[in-house]
């Protein structure tokens, strides 16, 4: 019976603490929103504080957010302020006003950022027509991001449009989503990239041959042996076999030598110093009998530079 | 018989042939002179220090401590504007270059690499549209084409490199100086440098900055920010010798060579990289070509910059380096 007595003693004063602290937490949100009503640079200082207390904040933002009485500045805050508290309770009044035609777009963009991650599978629709909808290529973007966790065939449909219609930016991350989402088409989806004339996207389609796990590395030999492929494609196919240890690349490097562009036949000599000697230099020296003398110079800069290296 | 090439690969890279001057005779900024003082400009104080005068706003004169030298960071990113690395030379790539202020031809036939990047990575990412919007050498241009026809021409002129970057920097340095300078004393008495006496020429400036910067094709620390225009009017009997050598070009022809001569529009990452790989860009908005740096600085007569441009001022402006070291 004591134990009893002590036991409801306990919980009595845990719930008139939790009740405290609570109506605590309540009083602070409450003057967060007022301040944050009012804020205008130093609104991030707040935004920090919500983003502290987390979910509890969640309703009061929200309210924030659905007050169209408010100026666009103050919704726009409440919405980057919810993005990142990143809370299921906020997905309603975010799928609302994204699929809200008459609202400002500027906040319709914003909203997505927070509704990214989520499973909006039961929406997928809705927001490929919000996604077809629009012309502005960086909301279009967000759409996408928001079908990868929703549907991933619309949101590689979205990606592969946005990479045939942009430049920079936008091409290089739809390039990243595409392989993403499938990467079986990696390399497919990185030739691509390196024979697009952005040159930021070449690079990173480069950049990521030279590392990705799902390389097909005859695909690279067949483009660089077409005959229609530019110069700078070569180099590039060049500059990836030189940069792996594949079965395909001392015989694709030992091809690029002979290419008639500098560009390819240096930095074919290039990717040759760093493959294994042992494999490399009998090949070399049996180039040092070339009736080509520039493969001759560069067969002899090869052996040079891995006896200096060796 | 050997021992004349070997005496002209024995020059220290970093000497200086200024005239030496008494350090109580020179006023500096924010001292000023209202008249030109009758010393030669640049010149060296008893403690080694290179010295620059210059011309400011209101035709008024002041002495400033150039030396170029390496100093703290110098790195937009981290706002750090010490002196940077103003001596450094690649040696690593080009040990000939860093011992003697010149390329070897041999050491230039034999890069492909340079700070551990391809030559080939270096010249698609120096194309216009690039790294750059418009590019450190133009589309038919490489990184050793340019620096190998550069490299030819300060050879022609009996210079280094060395001594081509070297009044590029005593010019950032006054510039460095009279901004750092001119933040401790009022608005009022503030007055940035509209020229320098630079071996009895006044070479006109102008530096402006802009947002961002420009980072460097060789991957190293070298960071680029601010447009540095530098001209000198054509002396009497320059024109003169340049309108009896050039009469077969059109008046428009005349104006092209005679701008290309006469003014560099480039920006300071040139500088670095002139002393550190002899490279002056190619054929593009930025290049700062080593005939005009002679020129304009007053390091070589006209006469001898024609030579070194083969004969043909025009042909040597307006062509692009398309052939590679081998």
């Amino acid at each position: 019976m004591r134990h009893c007595l002590t036991l409801l003693l306990i919980l009595s004063l845990t719930c008139s603490f939790t009740d405290g602290s609570a109506q605590t937490q309540q009083q602070e949100i409450d003057s967060l929103i007022v301040l944050f009503k009012g804020a205008h640079r130093e609104w991030n200082e707040y935004a920090r504080e919500f983003i502290r207390i987390g979910e509890p904040a969640v309703p009061a933002l929200v309210a924030l957010l659905e007050d169209k009485s408010l100026g666009q500045w103050t919704r726009r805050i409440a919405a980057m302020t919810l993005n990142d508290i990143h809370s299921d309770s906020y997905i309603k009044t975010a799928m609302k006003l994204l699929t809200d035609r008459s609202e400002d777009p500027t906040l319709r963009n914003q909203v997505t950022i927070g509704l990214k991650g989520h499973d909006l599978s039961y929406a997928s629709e809705e927001l490929w027509t919000v996604y077809n909808e629009s012309s502005d290529e960086w909301f279009r973007s967000n759409i996408a991001d928001i079908l990868v966790t929703s549907d991933t065939a619309l949101a590689y449909r979205a990606y592969r449009e946005i990479y045939q219609a942009n430049d920079g930016y936008l091409k290089q991350q739809a390039l990243l989503r595409l392989v993403r989402l499938r990467p079986g088409e990696t390399t497919t989806w990185y030739m691509k990239g390196l024979q697009t004339g952005d040159w930021m996207t070449a690079n990173l389609a480069m950049d990521s041959l030279v590392t990705t796990r799902h390389i097909i590395p005859e695909k690279l030999v067949d483009l660089y042996n077409q005959t229609e492929t530019p110069e700078e494609v070569r180099w590039r196919i060049v500059y990836i076999m030189g940069n792996r240890e594949l079965q395909e690349s001392l015989p694709l490097l030992m091809d690029a030598l002979r290419d008639p562009s500098w560009l390819v036949y240096n930095e074919a000599a290039v990717g040759l110093s760093r493959m294994p000697g042992d494999q490399v230099l009998p090949a070399m020296k049996e180039l040092l009998n070339d009736s080509n003398p520039l493969v001759v110079k560069n067969a002899d800069w090869v052996i040079r530079r891995i006896k200096d290296e060796g | 018989m050997l021992l004349i090439p070997l005496l002209g690969c024995s020059q220290d890279r970093y000497q200086i042939h200024y005239q030496k001057i008494d350090n109580e005779l020179l006023t500096y900024y924010p001292e000023l002179l209202s008249e030109i003082p009758d010393l030669q400009s640049p010149a060296l104080t008893d403690d080694g220090r290179e010295v620059v005068l210059a011309k400011l706003q209101d035709s008024l004169y002041t002495w400033f401590d150039a030396t170029v030298e390496n100093g703290d960071t110098f790195d937009y990113k981290l706002h750090l504007l010490g002196k940077g690395n103003q001596l450094l030379a690649d040696e690593t790539d080009f040990p000939a270059f860093a011992r003697h202020g010149i390329h070897s031809d041999w050491e230039l036939a034999n890069t492909k690499t340079i700070t551990g990047r391809s030559v080939s990575l270096i010249t698609v990412d120096g194309r216009p549209g690039r790294s750059s919007g418009v590019g450190f050498m133009t589309a038919d241009e490489t990184i050793l084409s340019v620096i190998a026809q550069d490299n030819h021409t300060v050879k022609n002129l009996g210079l280094t490199h060395p001594d081509l970057a070297r009044p590029l920097f005593h010019l950032w340095n006054c510039t460095r100086t009279n901004a750092s300078e001119n933040e401790n004393i009022a608005a009022e008495e503030r007055r940035s440098i509209s020229a320098l006496v630079y071996n009895g020429h006044e070479v006109a400036v102008q530096i402006t900055g802009s947002r961002g910067w420009q980072e460097s094709i060789f991957a190293d620390e070298i960071l680029g920010t601010g447009l540095i225009e530098i001209s000198r009017d054509l002396e009497d009997e320059e024109t003169e010798f340049l309108e009896k050598q050039y009469e077969q070009l059109t008046p428009e022809q005349f104006e092209e060579m005679k701008e290309k001569l006469t003014c560099l529009h480039t920006g300071e990452i040139v500088l670095f990289y002139i002393n550190r790989y002899g490279f002056y860009e190619g054929h593009t908005e930025y290049r700062a070509d080593p005939v005009t740096i002679a020129f304009v600085f007053g390091l070589r007569s006209i006469k001898e910059l024609h030579q070194a441009a083969n004969g043909n001022f025009y042909q040597y402006f307006t062509s692009h380096f398309t052939f590679n070291p081998e």
